[in-house]
């Protein structure tokens, strides 16, 4: 159970690079058809820009896991006043709500999609689409982690200080 | 203009200071405002933008150079480079600072990324630069500003971006992108010597290589230095797209790691994919984000009201360009150059179009204010990335930086001015 939770973890990291190398090789083996065998391969875009949003999905978890987001932190991180922790929980909130509901919208998004198939695969589009509703799914999960972390780090500095 | 019109660019703005990551503030604007105005769109719209722009082939291009220069740190190319900017500027005063600043103008022909560049030379030349007793405030200073070299020469990710949002040729920015490149690496240079004669910083080598030293140098960084111009080549003979390009990158470099340098070896694979994924991800989800705010923008057709007004009021290029320039430095100051690039670009390239000025010349300009944004105070990125790397506060590199940020600002003053700087090599390259 527990190497099942932790592969389950680590699925963004894996997901994103395999689908990465998948990307690559696909466009490096166009380019190779075109030259050497005078024939591009029509699939070859397809599965490259279908594997990027994969990449960018589930990479975008992996980042979030890291804390790797951009963003203009300094006037929060720097600050350890009440006002500030009680700021990075609030953000926390609306981050959790946000992806939340990014869920819904993206898998909505994606089941919508079956009936369209991509023009040279065939396949549905769903397969696509669905990469952003599980990135999400990853990126509402860690921020939840992260939001209770923060919550039990602003009630036992509360608990100190009113010991204080 | 109703207040729910520009409702999601207050937010946006709020959002920012209040700590949300760049993305998510493009988000939960662009959410609120079909959320809750009466636009008889439905909310997953947003999606559907969000997930489109990472449908682009085009954009695979940042993936691919971000990977090829992944590849080249543990092939052994960055060393190379650092020696081959040692043998040519090694016997100039400044020392190490200026190795420093040639070795950045060199990694911008492999990485295109300003983070990576700063990350990389304070591991490698920071130490090297307080052994020669220079202090550790002005070595983090000289790494971060010539650092804003990087994006500027081919293949930076800030040229690609403009090139797909404004409609002009990738190659043609990337050639465009030399001189502006080499005439900040030259301004630096300058800086740097000034300063080491007052505080008497030294040389790192007695008197010039010699011209053998300096081919045989050139030999052994040959492999590194033919990329860019391989690129070039590649694009502008019509031999490759831009992210096919971005692909052999990858694969040249994985060739002369592993068979040439013999460097990279295959368990190196896992971390250099990693790398990627993660330096992609983190530029893409702004993109995408980005997209998604822009949706919203052109609904309310503020890129057309926007034009329109520039007309109205700016009738000179000059005048028009100098407004763009203060206007990009200062919210360069704040906000993250590739979402203010994405969100910009469609905005500004109307009115630039309509007062004639040249679209590479301008998406220079852009990315030339975007990348001095990322020095300047209080929010310049670099500052962050080179002091969390050096254990120092960012408030020490940043007196430090002024007088080079000074002449960054100079720099972009003369690429304003003189056209010809920009659009001489793509003239040039491109002559049909």
């Amino acid at each position: 159970m527990k190497r099942f939770l932790s592969m389950l973890n680590l699925l963004p990291e894996i997901i994103s690079c395999t689908s990465l190398s998948i990307t690559l090789m696909a466009v490096i083996l166009n380019v190779f058809m075109r030259y050497v065998f005078n024939n591009s391969l029509a699939e070859a875009e397809e599965i490259a820009t279908a594997s990027f949003c994969w990449v960018v999905f589930l990479g975008a978890a992996a980042c979030y896991k890291r804390g790797l987001h951009v963003g203009i932190d300094i006037l929060v991180s720097k600050s350890d006043s009440r006002f500030s922790r009680f700021l990075i929980l609030l953000t926390g909130f609306i981050l959790i709500v946000i992806n939340f509901y990014l869920i819904y919208l993206t898998g909505y998004f994606s089941i919508s999609a079956w009936v369209k198939p991509l023009s040279v695969l065939r396949i549905p589009y769903t397969f696509v689409d669905i990469s952003a509703t599980v990135g999400f799914m990853y990126m509402a999960f860690y921020a939840l982690k992260l939001f209770l972390e923060n919550l039990k780090r602003f009630i036992f500095h509360k608990a100190v200080a009113d010991r204080n | 203009m109703e207040i729910m019109a520009i409702l999601p660019i207050i937010m946006l703005f709020i959002l920012f200071f209040t700590g949300f990551p760049v993305a998510w503030a493009l988000l939960i604007s662009a959410l609120v405002y079909f959320v809750f105005a009466d636009t008889g769109m439905p909310p997953d719209l947003v999606c559907q933008r969000l997930i489109v722009a990472a449908e682009s082939f085009p954009l695979l291009a940042v993936p691919f150079f971000i990977t090829a220069g992944s590849v080249m740190n543990y092939a052994g190319i960055s060393k190379r480079l650092m020696e081959m900017a040692e043998v040519i500027s090694g016997h100039i005063i400044g020392g190490f600072a200026q190795v420093n600043i040639v070795l950045s103008t060199f990694m911008g022909g492999v990485s295109g990324s300003a983070n990576a560049d700063a990350a990389m030379v304070s591991k490698v030349v920071v130490p090297q630069m307080v052994e020669q007793g220079m202090t550790k405030s002005f070595s983090a200073a000289v790494t971060a500003t010539s650092a804003t070299i990087s994006p500027i020469i081919p293949p930076g990710i800030g040229l690609i971006l403009y090139a797909l949002l404004a409609d002009v040729s990738v190659g043609k920015m990337f050639v465009a992108g030399y001189f502006p490149g080499v005439l900040m690496c030259l301004a630096l240079m300058a800086i740097v010597g000034i300063i080491a004669q007052k505080r008497g910083y030294r040389a790192t080598r007695d008197k010039m290589a010699s011209f053998k030293e300096i081919t045989k140098q050139l030999f052994y960084s040959s492999w590194a230095l033919f990329l860019p111009f391989g690129i070039i080549l590649g694009l502008r003979f019509g031999m490759f797209t831009p992210t096919e390009a971005g692909a052999m990158c990858v694969l040249y470099s994985t060739i002369v790691g592993m068979f040439v340098y013999r460097k990279l070896k295959i368990h190196h694979f896992k971390a250099i994919l990693l790398e990627s994924v993660l330096g992609t991800s983190s530029i893409m989800i702004i993109i995408c984000a980005a997209n998604a705010f822009g949706y919203y923008l052109s609904w309310e057709r503020i890129p057309h009201d926007l034009s329109n007004a520039v007309v109205a009021h700016i009738h000179s290029p000059i005048l028009f360009l100098i407004t763009i320039n203060l206007l990009l430095l200062f919210l360069g100051m704040f906000l993250e150059g590739v979402a203010t690039l994405v969100i910009l670009v469609p905005l500004l390239i109307i009115p630039a179009e309509h007062l004639g000025i040249d679209l590479i010349h301008f998406g220079i300009i852009m990315v030339l204010n975007l990348t001095i944004g990322a020095v300047t105070p209080p929010f310049g990125i670099l500052f962050f990335t080179t002091s969390s790397i050096l254990e120092m506060r960012p408030f020490e590199i940043m007196r430090e930086a002024l007088p080079f940020i000074i002449a960054l600002i100079l720099c972009l003053a003369i690429v304003t001015f003189t056209p010809k700087i920009v659009l001489f090599l793509p003239e040039l390259i491109y002559w049909e």
